[in-house]
């Protein structure tokens, strides 16, 4: 007998491998090194916070990933490069005032928890 | 490299390589379209749209359609619009391109500048030409 209770894939999971897909047979498809650093954080991401809004995955036009979250005027975007030897980072932006800084996965739930999870 | 005149062109037209660039649901620009490579100097844009299901005015192997932005708001986010260089091998009169964004950013703070352009230039862009359907 089939089990009925299995639960579908995590929806942001879907939505990447989706992505991942997608972009394979383009010019600049997504590197596995800028797939598996998204598919880490948001690992994380779901593990600490649970529910969360899903995020826009977008593809950069050189096989980085770029994730990001939307709230009103409010904007968490984690950059995330094709290659090893570029910098991944946090971008925030709150109407027209913004800041950087370096990419870690809780300096991302930090940021989730400040501009885009607050009442 | 001349200035691109905005009342001649009052609109320019970036290409959409990438179809996640603009959400479907809401209807939104991605920042992504409007990120420097590595080689470029400046973003490309045409002067004048016109692209058709069998006809990419941009010449791109893979094209979802075009953003248009009003050249005179690109102007004022602190950017410059410039036709090609007329002497260049690859003049094109109908290609110009946004300038002042910080070419191979090193630096958060550079890359700051990169994210606050694209963010901006993202929110003056809306969807102008569809090519296969896949936003409405």
């Amino acid at each position: 007998m089939a089990n009925l209770l299995v639960e579908p894939e995590t929806t942001v999971f879907a939505d990447l491998r989706a992505l991942w897909e997608e972009e394979k047979d383009s010019d600049t498809p997504i590197t596995p090194r800028a797939f598996s650093t998204a598919m880490a954080l948001l690992d994380y991401v779901v593990r600490v916070l649970g529910d969360m809004p899903r995020p826009w995955l977008v593809p950069s036009s050189e096989g980085g990933i770029t994730i990001e979250w939307l709230r009103d005027d409010r904007t968490v975007r984690v950059v995330i490069p094709p290659t090893d030897d570029q910098v991944d980072y946090i971008y925030e932006r709150v109407g027209r005032e913004s800041d950087i800084k370096p990419l870690s996965e809780s300096s991302v739930v930090q940021s989730l928890r400040s501009l885009i999870l607050m009442p | 490299m001349p200035e691109t005149d905005a009342a001649g062109h009052p609109n320019i037209y970036r290409a959409i390589l990438k179809r996640s660039w603009c959400d479907v649901r809401s209807g939104r620009v991605s920042s992504e379209a409007f990120k420097l490579r590595e080689m470029e100097s400046g973003l490309s844009v045409l002067k004048a749209g016109g692209c058709s299901i069998d006809i990419c005015l941009a010449k791109l192997n893979q094209c979802f359609g075009e953003f248009v932005l009003q050249t005179a708001g690109v102007k004022n986010l602190g950017l410059r619009v410039v036709d090609d260089d007329p002497n260049a091998p690859d003049f094109s009169e109908n290609h110009a391109e946004i300038i002042g964004i910080p070419t191979n950013p090193t630096t958060l703070e550079e890359m700051k500048q990169v994210e606050d352009f694209a963010s901006n230039l993202a929110a003056i862009s809306v969807l102008y030409y569809d090519r296969y359907g896949k936003y409405t």
